[in-house]
């Protein structure tokens, strides 16, 4: 990965952890390269709809696909979202969020046993939206 | 993916990770995205991951 590239991945994460959204940037050859190297997902007009474990917040999705994040109180209260109950353990562990309520499918991790994966692991990036 | 009660019938298939695996999962697999220094890992560095938290065999071979 190039200075370039980090840079850039720098900018969607800063974007996403403190907006709770990608930022809107052009179509280029550095995201197009963030793409194929997973750290994005872009849609069919090189929109970044995820860089995990953070997703773009609906429309883009419907609500209900989604995972939400909640933080009420603590240094950085907001709300984001992710595509499963491991991207949104994963945004409170990256944002530092103790307490943040996760929910996942009308379940929140706390109230929750176990998660289930049901597709193997080499094949996660198959259809990452899926997945 | 999704989450699953106690008591509930999970889906079929595929393999069940209790919570508080899933929480030292997400820590150590996304614990870093933020960090300045942070650069991408090898997937043997992933495999470690997974390993470390005890999802081991076929299921989550990563490639």
């Amino acid at each position: 990965m190039t200075p370039e590239q980090l840079a850039l991945r720098a900018r969607i994460f800063e974007a996403f952890a403190s907006t709770g959204g990608p930022p809107d940037l052009p179509d280029a050859p550095d995201l197009r390269a963030l793409a194929e190297q997973h750290v994005v997902v872009l849609d069919e007009a090189a929109r970044v709809v995820m860089a995990h474990p953070f997703a773009a917040p609906p429309p883009h999705r419907a609500a209900a696909e989604l995972t939400r994040v909640v933080a009420r109180s603590g240094p950085a209260p907001g709300v984001w979202h992710g595509n499963c109950a491991w991207d949104g353990l994963g945004i409170a562990a990256a944002l530092g969020l103790d307490g943040a309520v996760v929910e996942s499918g009308g379940i929140t991790t706390d109230e929750a046993a176990f998660f289930h994966v049901g597709v193997p692991a080499r094949q996660w990036w198959d259809d990452i939206g899926h997945t | 993916m999704t989450l699953v009660r106690s008591g509930e019938e999970p889906p079929r298939g595929g393999a069940l990770v209790e919570i508080a695996q899933l929480r030292a999962l997400a820590q150590r697999w996304y614990g870093d995205r933020l960090d300045p220094d942070w650069r991408p890992r090898t997937l043997e560095q992933s495999q470690s991951i997974l390993d470390a938290v005890g999802l081991r065999g076929g299921f989550w071979r990563l490639a």
